[in-house]
């Protein structure tokens, strides 16, 4: 247990460390801001509503949309191509820490990353709705918007296990990136051509916070959703684990 | 090293097996989006059917627009009646329709003048490309329909289906504010916001030329949204939705319901609900009315563009 939490500590602080993932934290706490100020400037133009008790929500929206997805391809090519070919991965390994706690460790670090950002976003955006936000139209349900925050970062955990999968597959850090951003398009884009991919997609899972803010979802379609989204992060997880247990590097 | 061999293809496997079902069972899913869209289509091949529409437009619940129509439709023989009422602010406003496979007519609650508009060529050109085209429709609209899904996403979960004992289904939708999505919250001030500059247009109109317009003579009463034009603060409060499927499958009764919030020029806050309510009723079995002109007063109306037709005719 000891080395778990020591692997742990060890990629939070080699995360923290990078530039990128302050700059990436920087902007995902500004970007809130930003658009809710433009919105209310542009208010007698377009006529929007600046920050509504609704804000949290649309701004989750975006998140798990872009911003999180992209921040885990950049962390996942850092914490696995980049650390295999700049041959910094031997270093961790040569520590007293199994491979399954290697790897779980890196996970582990990337599920606090998304908890982290989800809770700045959720902190800025309640404060922009609090600054410059109207009280029209309903209040803020917490105990709902909580439900969907944690939705969204299980749906997040899961999308980040499927890319570390597949960032078994690469040596280097800039092909992984094109190939993730390219494939989380194309996974995208796939369920307007084919009916039925996106029952099977973890990429279609990204706004099934949705499901949790409402009342009127029947209790068997919330269990076999939850039930989809853990099984396909444990799937890729163990998929995962079995490429790095038998990596050379 | 066995055991972590069995630990990680048990989990494997057991994670799989779990994924493959509840895939499946949510492609299968026998939700009440799906009922509605099998309705949707049943009622859309229905041949006839007679249609009792409302729609009311309420503001901060005032009735603002109360509108109130009856159609008769039977598609094979393209024939179509009915009647409809729009109750506004200022006035009523009553319209009399009847159209048929040789033209339009209709006339006005206060006078006693038929409109007719001939239809020529047009429509007997649709009906070709309707037979031609046939088949490339049904796969355009299957793919239309993949779309929508895909549009739709996750939100297809908030459709709720309710069996009664008579085989009827009650089909339920309910929105709110942080359940629309973002992008259709954003498209609503605009859209609010192009309906009512396009009408502010039309107020120097004569109610003369509005008489030989149907559309238009709604449009100036439905939707005049010029004392209540929100400036600031637009969004969509709710959307709601409820229909009654009957045991063909058929769509009975819709109601639908839409609520906007948002402030006006003065920084008053408005609440806008408009309320639909649809009865449908006897399926395959409606006979529009058709009317005789004999010995009315008739006044015959030309499209615009069709008068290059009228020479040759």
């Amino acid at each position: 247990m000891i080395s778990l939490q020591a692997g742990i500590r060890n990629e939070l602080l080699l995360m923290l460390y990078r530039r990128k993932t302050m700059i990436f934290f920087v902007v995902a706490a500004v970007l809130p801001i930003l658009l809710a100020m433009s919105f209310h400037a542009l208010q007698p133009v377009i006529g929007l509503v600046a920050a509504s008790p609704s804000f949290p929500i649309q701004m989750l929206e975006l998140y798990t949309l872009f911003m999180i997805p992209l921040f885990l391809f950049l962390a996942i090519a850092d914490l696995f191509p980049q650390e295999v070919s700049a041959r910094t991965m031997k270093l961790t390994l040569l520590r007293p820490i199994t491979r399954f706690r290697a790897f779980a460790a890196k996970l582990l670090a990337l599920g606090m990353a998304i908890a982290a950002m989800l809770v700045l976003l959720a902190i800025v955006s309640l404060l922009c709705h609090a600054a410059i936000g109207t009280s029209d139209g309903g209040s803020i349900d917490l105990i709902g918007y909580g439900k969907a925050y944690i939705a969204g970062f299980l749906s997040m955990w899961a999308l980040s296990s499927l890319f570390v999968f597949f960032a078994q597959f690469f040596r280097s850090a800039s092909g992984f990136l094109i190939f993730s951003i390219i494939l989380y398009a194309v996974a995208k884009v796939f369920p307007f051509f084919v009916k039925g991919f996106s029952s099977f997609s973890l990429t279609s899972y990204t706004d099934w916070y949705l499901v949790w803010l409402s009342h009127s979802v029947s209790a068997g379609s919330l269990l076999t959703s939850t039930l989809f989204v853990i099984s396909g992060m444990i799937l890729f997880f163990s998929l995962g684990y079995l490429m790095f247990e038998r990596k050379e590097v | 090293m066995k055991k972590k061999w069995l630990m990680t293809g048990g989990a494997i496997a057991v994670s799989g097996a779990v994924m493959l079902t509840t895939g499946l069972t949510a492609m299968a899913g026998t939700s009440g989006y799906e009922d509605y869209k099998s309705a949707l289509k049943a009622t859309q091949a229905l041949k006839s059917v007679s249609i009792q529409a409302d729609a009311v437009l309420q503001d901060n619940g005032n009735v603002l627009n109360n509108a109130h129509g009856q159609l008769k439709v039977s598609l094979p023989d393209r024939k179509m009646s009915g009647n409809v009422q729009v109750t506004g602010k200022g006035a009523q406003q009553s319209v009399d329709l009847f159209s048929g496979t040789t033209g339009e007519v209709w006339k006005t609650g206060g006078s006693d003048t038929y409109f007719v508009k001939q239809d020529k060529q047009e429509k007997q050109d649709g009906e070709q490309q309707d037979s031609t085209e046939n088949g490339q429709s049904a796969l355009m609209n299957k793919q239309a329909e993949t779309v929508i899904d895909a549009l739709v996403g996750n939100l297809k979960n908030y459709v709720s289906v309710n069996g009664q004992t008579d085989g009827s289904k009650q089909i339920s939708l309910q929105l709110d504010n942080a359940q629309i999505p973002a992008v259709v919250q954003a498209l609503a001030p605009l859209a609010f916001k192009h309906l009512s500059g396009e009408h502010d247009g039309q107020q120097g109109q004569n109610s003369a030329t509005d008489q030989a317009n149907p559309d238009k003579l709604f449009g100036k009463n439905l939707f005049n949204l010029k004392d209540i034009a929100l400036t600031q603060d637009i969004q969509i409060q709710s959307v709601s939705l409820q229909a009654t499927v009957n045991v063909h499958n058929q769509i009975e009764r819709q109601q639908a319901s839409i609520s906007f919030t948002g402030k006006d020029a003065g920084g008053v806050s408005h609440t806008l609900t408009l309320n639909t309510d649809v009865h449908l009723s006897a399926f395959d079995q409606t006979i529009p009315d058709t009317i005789d002109l004999a010995g009315k007063k008739v006044q015959q109306v030309q499209e615009h563009q069709g008068h290059h037709n009228d020479s040759n005719d």
